[in-house]
């Protein structure tokens, strides 16, 4: 199973679970920015969950496939077509050799996860195929796509071959996908309208009441300036009580600093393990999927959680997508 | 005019035969036989099960369940129903979705015609073989 | 020696460990020792320690920790008592001793291009300035920011200058640098406002290597200069 690529999109990168153990290195995490998206487009194609996938932003690349291959996408519905049809999302597809996907409109969402069966032959890097552009790590030599780059698979699973040839003997000019499908939940108009939940910062206690009451009520809005290191927020200034001499402390991915002016940042995927400005908030772990599809312009609101619910919420997403997996193995 | 002793021989000369069709012309009387799908391998989905039916126009045809599940009549809680009273389906259109094991699962018309009446409500649970809508063809 | 900390919530899968309110080298120490301790004692649901100035954070898998503690407490609590636990079982052990790390830097002219202002800043040669660097034992407190990037304490207030007004977009890698009472060095390039003062002439940062940062928290550091003809030869450059 392989691809080439022909246009590279906005920002394509090979993302997994992770890099995990290495921050004492200067090496942070990276890894996938919507971790459910990443996890079912693996279970779609029978790969292990924590395999990487092609986390694909807002403008898609165009790849021809040069070999018959299994894939999925997730994620943000970026219009995927292969020779011009639309593709169904959420299910596996298989793809003809010599076919070409192509993204349009960016219709719900921000990041698609394209999976292939049998994952991507690229290196481990520190125990991770995910790319960390900044440090020129891992994924595809260390960086996003790029025109040219041919990127092949490793060993599907006996789950995927049989599923591959079955579609594929329906007859296919181009693919054929599945009639069946999983559910993102977390991508639902509903969801992604839901304030986002946070549990209190490290430095929650040094800002305003002025400042706190209006973290909890008002909107702010993701700028432009946002990216996989962090999503730059606008709306009311944050300020402290007093000036605080900061001291670089820990930050992890949803850590909300808020540097001088007042503009708060969330920490995403890219973030750096030590952070300098004062931390306000934290976001859930459950909600930091839906909050990876909000793109630049939306606008967001949070909510307060006590720390036990915000676990529970994301025991609760675990065991949704332990029964998935179940689901699909009883479908291989 | 062919007699049905006849025609019950033709049909077992055509079926030991490799022949897939005989078509016999007799003045302004013609017959045909035409062999069944056999030489493809039977897959074990429920889909491929249901096959391709063909019907006098005008008769009411009910599609049905090909699996045990919940049935939603439209992609996701958002969406359009796939389908409504009055809807032009053909064989390909999805009419809607049953879900078990979180698992959404695409049913097929199956035929072409026009969405006659919709029998069961979103939520529904419905078992195997259940008439969900009925179909004028 | 009065211990005292406090066991802070983070994330769902991080807490705290704070020592202190500053930067000091006993704040320091402490942390590092429970690091090492975590480290050679892993638990269930254990990912990794993370040093700060300040205190270590501790980094698990909330799900595996609940398991592990049979569901009855929150990942937090139960992590939160085991390094209660901890801190008290290693109160008695000795510290591992640090290491001392020589780095060996090319000082001034193409590649150190502001010791020429760092000097006329504080009224001093540029020879000067470079004798009280090398001069100077520095504590690494912790690695951060980028790849290999070392937070190094101690630095004589002498040489302190403030930032660039305007961050050049690209450091070279290797770079050594101050900025305000910081020394350091970039181990990739990436833009920065350093006053960047000379290149080392090894490896900061080898994602190949078994640990791909050259310096480690709790390293004493030590600058050495050496000629252009010596850092070519140490990078394998033609002279």
């Amino acid at each position: 199973m392989s691809f080439k690529v022909l246009s590279p999109g906005l920002m394509s990168t090979l993302q997994d679970f992770g890099r995990q153990g290495y921050q004492k290195e200067g090496v942070n995490n990276s890894g996938a920015m919507d971790i459910i998206s990443l996890r079912l487009a693996n279970m779609l194609v029978g790969n292990d969950e924590h395999e990487a996938a092609l986390e694909i932003t807002l403008a898609g690349p165009t790849l021809e496939f040069t070999a018959d291959t299994l894939i999925a996408i997730t994620g943000a519905d970026l219009s995927p077509m292969i020779d011009g049809i639309s593709v169904k999302m959420n299910r596996p597809v298989a793809v003809v050799a010599g076919s070409v996907l192509k993204f349009g409109g960016c219709l719900k969402g921000c990041r698609a996860y394209l999976s292939m069966a049998g994952g991507y032959d690229v290196p481990m890097v520190m125990g991770s195929k995910s790319t960390y552009v900044r440090g020129s790590v891992g994924g595809y030599q260390g960086r996003a796509l790029a025109k040219g780059d041919v990127l092949g698979s490793g060993q599907a699973g006996s789950y995927a071959r049989h599923l591959l040839k079955y579609l594929l003997c329906k007859g296919a000019r181009s693919f054929r996908a599945a009639s069946w499908y999983v559910s993102l939940p977390h991508l639902s108009g509903k969801e992604m309208r839901r304030p986002i939940g946070i549990l209190q910062g490290l430095q929650m206690g040094a800002f305003s009441d002025e400042s706190l009451h209006d973290l909890l009520t008002k909107q702010f809005t993701i700028t432009n300036a946002s990216d996989r290191m962090g999503y730059r927020l606008e709306g009311p200034r944050l300020l402290l009580k007093e000036q605080l001499e900061m001291i670089s402390e820990i930050a992890v991915f949803g850590t909300v600093q808020v540097p001088a002016d007042g503009n708060p940042i969330i920490l995403m995927a890219d973030h750096q393990s030590i952070a300098g400005y004062p931390k306000i908030a934290q976001v859930i772990g459950a909600d930091l999927p839906r909050l990876a599809q909000m793109r630049p312009g939306t606008k967001i609101s949070f909510r307060e959680v006590p720390l036990k619910e915000a676990e529970e919420q994301l025991l609760e997403m675990e065991r949704y997508l332990s029964s998935l997996k179940i689901a699909l193995k009883h479908k291989a | 005019m062919i007699s049905i002793e006849e025609i019950k021989d033709l049909m077992k000369t055509l079926d030991a035969s490799s022949l897939q069709r005989l078509e016999i012309k007799n003045g302004d009387c013609s017959l045909t036989i035409e062999k069944g799908n056999s030489g493809k391998a039977m897959v074990a989905t429920p889909s491929a099960q249901r096959g391709k039916q063909e019907f006098r126009s005008g008769a009411m045809v009910e599609i049905k369940a090909p699996m045990v599940g919940t049935f939603y009549a439209a992609a996701d809680p958002e969406a359009e129903p796939f389908v409504e009273v009055g809807s032009a389906v053909n064989p390909d259109t999805v009419v809607c979705v049953l879900e078990a094991m979180k698992l959404f699962t695409e049913v097929t018309a199956d035929c072409g015609g026009e969405i006659a009446e919709i029998l069961v409500k979103n939520g529904d649970f419905v078992e195997y073989g259940q008439p969900l809508f009925k179909v004028k063809v | 020696m009065e211990n005292s900390y406090q066991i802070l919530p983070v994330s769902e899968g991080c807490l705290y460990v704070k020592f202190g309110e500053n930067i000091s080298p006993e704040i320091n120490r402490q942390a590092r020792k429970l690091s090492n301790y975590v480290e050679k004692h892993p638990f269930s649901g254990f990912i990794e320690t993370v040093v700060s100035y300040t205190g270590l954070a501790v980094l698990y898998s909330p799900g595996v920790v609940r398991k592990a503690g049979k569901n009855k407490l929150n990942a937090f609590q139960i992590v939160g008592e085991l390094m209660e636990e901890y801190l008290t079982q290693m109160g008695s052990l000795p510290d591992e001793p640090s290491r001392v790390v020589e780095i060996p830097v090319c000082y001034g002219e193409e590649y150190g291009p502001d010791l020429e202002y760092v000097a006329s800043y504080h009224g001093l040669s540029q020879d000067e300035v470079v004798d009280i660097h090398i001069g100077g034992e520095y504590l690494c407190y912790m690695i951060g920011f980028c790849p290999g990037f070392p937070y190094l304490g101690g630095m004589d207030e002498r040489i302190a200058t403030p930032r660039r007004e305007t961050p050049r977009l690209a450091i070279p890698a290797r770079s050594i640098g101050i900025a305000g009472s910081q020394t350091g060095g970039y181990p990739i390039s990436t833009p920065g406002g350093w006053q960047i003062i000379g290149r080392s002439a090894v490896d900061m940062y080898d994602p190949a290597a078994e640990h791909p940062s050259l310096l480690q928290a709790g390293d004493l550091v030590r600058f050495r200069s050496i000629s252009v003809e010596e850092y070519r030869e140490i990078r394998g450059e033609a002279l």
